[in-house]
């Protein structure tokens, strides 16, 4: 009886504190957002929540941005990255993941120890030589330095994320479907695909947001201003806006991460499952 | 607001007198010969690229610029790039290192100077018909424009560096706005002026402006270059340190707003709260940021400019004069006529001038200027400080001094100090051992 | 089962003898991971070789790379003051940062562990800035609060304390840049979450039986059993804290003084404002060479602290 009295009184504990720590995790960003609707002078120098005065065109005018583009083209252009992208991504990962998990051939251990192994790779290491290339290939001012290495299975951490998962999947299946007529590559599609869901969307969601918030990659391959990404657009806006309009600078802040935010509420089933269930066994 | 027709109307003339009287003119390579191979049709639609950086003003007046041109030339789009200065450096040399740069670009005279050693960027201006280089200055161009007898670019505006004083302000802390200042007086008035309000400062800064002072100072005091064509210093341990010693002392004593405070402010100013909620009153800067700088303070502060601080015994003046930016048109465009002819029309034509007024400090173009002093769109105060600048103007600065690898040093040492993480004696050692094993690496490279 | 069945039942029935076909190696396999294949010679492997020869040239990608020697390696560690700046900064970041965020990511998890209502909840609000992680938004919000007149400071002034100069004081940048990646605990929380609830009850039940207290399960059961994670957590969180980029850029620009002079700015000024591909290129070796180091250091040492169930592998 004592134990389970001290218990309740802990986790009463435990829940103040949690409330009291994510107030604080979160703060910040309901700071970002009730300040964009403040002026400069609530921004700087007031520690109120709330604007005392509320400026309500700051979404309109950092939306249009001061010349001929605005986020509308940034966030059109970040689609156009980051779709592809994506879609690469987990369309390569899979035919990958499925060739290690599910097949047996010579070397195999030898690639896979390499594939571990580019997973801890820093890109920084790879960087400098990878420019020279798309420089040379005329890839660069285009999107296709972030399409193209999607397309072949280059992040490794997406494939060994899928492996894990497959492996997880009874292999009874894969047989019973090839005593049935599939070849592998159906067995890959009618079989182990619908099964392989929660793992898909967690590849798709965190490919999604890296290459969403990605700003290194970026800032290295697209110059001009017609093509920047939302990263890039927000640190024009950053740079080049004068102090007038600080309210815009942060109302684009809160835009550039809304379609994130969204997606992880809708997502976060699939999202928290493909992590915790298949990012760590062996 | 008022706007001194009749004092950029004077000048005019003398712009063109004194630039004339300063400069060799060298080679006139104004030759017409051929015609540039691809003479576009002119119901070819053709897009350009333009990139520059700037502050709000200069995007706006820019742009009005660009929509204008679609009358005169109804085939051409132009795609404006611009942002803010920084980090647009990289982004230019990455671009032209890529290939993949605008069409006609703007560039700060460091990098051109850097730039037209490494490789061939930018067409020669002399060889196109297209453009017209008639109105300005030959001297000017000479000076700036031209590398390897090439007409690598064109001053966007003539620049000076100049104190820009919120008189208003200026008036209601006491702090004399008519002053010609020497680095004396100015860190006595500096100290009193924080002493008496802690939350005031006399000067707005970032580290460029402190190392644009340190580099002054050594003129100053040398009436040399720092750093020589030859890739030798142009000062001595002594030099250095007592300028170091003046910036040690005037930081202590809160003439500048600590640096790490105003340095998140770097290469925009104007975007610092001291100088936006008027606890500052002087900016040491160029001219041209002067429309920025105004624009971000109540409609009715009064702005005016002064001459830079000249030391008592200066062996030279150490005013800057240069051009404000310059503008380039890259050798990898695919549409070089069309991108020539735009320059020359956004350079001479008055109606673009008239657009454009002195967000790029005063043009060089005498036509041009005429017009933008006509439209009222020449700020008195930006006139008063090249006239300044101009009747005082110091040595030119050479290609070694502007590298941005030596530069770098002078800010990093600048930075010790500033913070107080170094005296004057060690930092005039850094200085002097970094130089010089940078320097001979420069060359090593060469 | 049902899905099998339907599976199965959906399955046309011709072409049944297929089978046996592969008894020992399956050469289709390699059709599978040819993508990836590719990828590692072309974006990868022939990068991360020429970077290596690279590293011996003097090359600003305009002229032809010159060959040097070891010329970039003799500069970098003989006449490049900054070299030792950004490592030492970066050397402070990886130490304090890492282990703060693992221990907090921890600690949290153990928190929402206990079988609380509103776990969904919580998970969510502490996760949400790590989704956010990298991006420009976030930077531009970190300067916005740690500015001397900024939020933070304010608040601080109800309470009668500071003004701390977060960002402008070359004794305290680091950390408050270090605080923006503990804020982003959330990823390595939802690992640890995931690794405590697979963590068998009955472990527990025989440890309250035994009579050990809570605090000691903690250390002598969920500790070793979570290692492994940690283990994973700690590579990773440290090969990506070698390379943080973004909050320095951003915020501080490496400044103030240099205290914020993280290693990839350095290697981003170095090669993508000097354009010294060779110089950057030798820069990168030597950060690969680090970063491999502290691994092997630290995969060395998990034999002896890290507990595998089935006795490791």
């Amino acid at each position: 009886m004592r134990e389970l009295q001290h218990d309740s009184k802990n986790s009463w504990l435990n829940y103040i504190f949690l409330i009291v720590l994510g107030l604080v995790m979160v703060y910040p960003l309901i700071w970002l957002f009730t300040s964009s609707f403040k002026t400069n002078a609530d921004i700087f120098g007031s520690s109120r929540l709330l604007p005392t005065t509320y400026v309500w065109d700051a979404y309109k005018l950092g939306w249009q941005g001061t010349g001929q583009y605005g986020f509308e083209d940034f966030f059109i252009n970040t689609l156009k990255l980051v779709i592809p992208t994506v879609i690469f991504t987990i369309v390569s990962s899979v035919l990958v993941a499925y060739g290690f998990a599910r097949f047996n051939f010579p070397l195999k251990t030898l690639l896979f120890s390499v594939m571990i192994a580019t997973l801890m790779l820093p890109n920084a290491s790879v960087m400098i030589p990878r420019y020279i290339l798309f420089n040379k290939l005329g890839w660069l001012d285009t999107y296709l330095p972030f399409i193209i290495p999607a397309a072949f299975a280059t992040s490794a951490f997406f494939i060994y994320l899928m492996i894990q998962f497959i492996r997880g999947l009874p292999r009874d299946l894969d047989e019973a479907a090839t005593i049935d007529g599939c070849n592998s590559f159906t067995v890959l599609t009618r079989v182990l695909l619908p099964l392989c869901k929660p793992a898909i969307f967690s590849v798709g969601i965190f490919q999604f947001m890296w290459t969403w918030n990605d700003f290194f990659n970026s800032i290295i391959y697209i110059s001009s201003v017609s093509k920047f990404t939302i990263s890039l657009g927000l640190r024009l806006s950053l740079d080049a806006s004068s102090a007038v309009s600080w309210n815009q600078v942060l109302a684009m802040s809160v835009v550039s991460i809304v379609p994130c935010v969204l997606l992880f509420f809708f997502c976060q089933k699939y999202f928290v499952e493909g992590i915790s269930t298949t990012g760590l066994k062996g | 607001m008022k706007r001194n027709k009749w004092g950029a109307m004077g000048l005019a003339s003398l712009l063109l007198a004194s630039l004339l009287g300063g400069c060799s003119s060298g080679k006139s390579a104004s030759n017409t010969s051929t015609n540039a191979g691809n003479a576009a049709n002119a119901e070819e639609k053709v897009t350009l690229r333009f990139s520059w950086w700037g502050g709000e003003d200069r995007h706006a007046a820019t742009l009005a610029a660009i929509e204008a041109y679609k009358q005169v030339a109804p085939n051409v789009t132009i795609e404006a790039e611009y942002q803010g200065f920084d980090g647009y450096e990289q982004k230019i040399k990455t671009q032209l290192a890529g290939k993949t740069s605008a069409d006609i670009m703007q560039l700060d005279l460091p990098w051109l100077q850097e730039l037209t050693k490494k490789g061939d960027f930018f067409v020669d201006l002399n060889t196109q018909p297209e453009f017209d280089a008639s109105g300005f200055d030959q001297g000017f161009l000479d000076n700036y424009g031209m590398y390897d007898g090439k007409l690598a670019a064109v001053p966007t505006g003539v620049n000076a560096y100049c104190l820009i004083i919120n008189k208003s302000l200026a008036d209601k802390l006491n702090v004399d706005s008519a002053a010609q200042w020497t680095w004396d007086s100015l860190l006595e008035a500096g100290k009193q002026l924080h002493a008496q309000d802690s939350s005031k400062y006399l000067l707005l800064t970032d580290h460029a402006a402190l190392r644009q002072d340190m580099v002054t100072m050594l003129k100053q005091r040398t009436g040399k270059q720092w750093v020589q064509e030859d890739y030798t210093l142009g000062f001595t341990k002594e030099d250095a340190a007592a300028s170091f010693d003046w910036l040690y002392q005037a930081m202590q004593a809160g003439v500048y707003q600590p640096l790490g405070e105003s340095d998140l402010f770097f290469g925009k100013i104007d975007q610092n709260p001291k100088w936006i909620n008027q606890e500052i009153p002087i900016a040491p800067s160029m001219s041209s940021i002067l429309p920025s700088l105004k624009t971000v303070l109540p409609e009715g502060t009064e702005v005016i400019t002064a001459l830079p601080v000249i030391a008592k015994d200066a062996k030279d003046s150490g005013v800057l004069v240069r051009p404000s930016q310059l503008f380039a048109v890259s050798n990898d465009s695919a549409h070089k006529t069309e991108a020539v002819k735009f320059l020359s029309w956004f350079m001479n034509d008055p109606g673009a001038a008239a657009l454009l007024g002195d967000v790029r400090s005063v043009p060089p173009v005498k036509a041009s200027q005429e017009a933008a002093v006509t439209a009222g769109k020449i700020d008195a105060a930006i006139t008063n400080a090249v006239e300044l600048g101009l009747s005082h103007a110091g040595l030119v600065d050479n290609a070694v001094a502007n590298n941005s690898e030596v530069q770098k040093i002078m800010d990093d040492i600048v930075q010790k100090v500033s913070y107080g993480k170094s005296n004057a004696e060690q930092a005039a050692d850094e200085l002097i051992a970094s130089l010089t094993s940078k320097l001979k690496d420069l060359q090593d490279r060469e | 089962m049902s899905v099998t069945q339907s599976i199965l039942n959906k399955i046309p029935k011709s072409g049944r003898r297929k089978i046996k076909v592969r008894r020992n190696y399956q050469y289709a396999g390699y059709l599978y991971i040819l993508p990836w294949l590719i990828g590692l010679l072309i974006f990868q492997l022939y990068p991360f070789i020429s970077s290596l020869y690279y590293s011996f040239t003097d090359y600003n990608m305009v002229s032809a790379p010159k060959w040097v020697g070891l010329d970039n390696y003799h500069k970098i560690f003989t006449e490049d003051p900054d070299f030792y700046q950004s490592l030492k900064v970066t050397g402070i970041y990886v130490l304090l940062a890492v282990p703060v965020k693992l221990a907090f990511a921890l600690f949290v998890a153990m928190l929402l562990s206990a079988k609380l209502k509103a776990i969904n909840f919580f998970r969510t609000v502490y996760y949400l800035p790590s989704i956010l992680g990298g991006s420009v938004a976030i930077s531009v919000l970190w300067r916005f609060l740690f500015m001397k007149e900024g939020v933070v400071n304010s608040l601080l002034a109800r309470l009668h304390l500071g003004p701390v100069d977060w960002l402008g004081s070359p004794d305290i940048a680091l950390y408050t840049l270090g605080l923006l990646t503990v804020w982003q605990f959330g990823s390595s929380m939802v690992l640890f979450l995931a690794g405590i609830q697979q963590i068998p009850n009955d472990l527990y039940e025989a440890g309250s039986i035994d009579g050990a207290s809570r605090f000691s399960m903690f250390f002598r059961i969920t500790v070793p059993m979570l290692t492994p994670i940690v283990l994973f957590n700690l590579v990773m969180q440290m090969v990506n804290a070698f390379q943080e980029f973004t909050g320095a850029f951003v915020i501080t620009h490496g400044g103030p003084m240099k205290s914020t002079y993280l290693y990839a700015l350095k290697l981003y000024e170095e090669a993508f404002t000097f354009f010294k591909m060779g110089y950057a290129s030798a820069l990168s070796w030597i950060l690969f060479l680090i970063i491999m180091a502290v691994t092997a250091v630290i995969f060395k040492s998990s034999g002896g602290w890290v507990h595998y169930e089935d006795g490791g592998k």
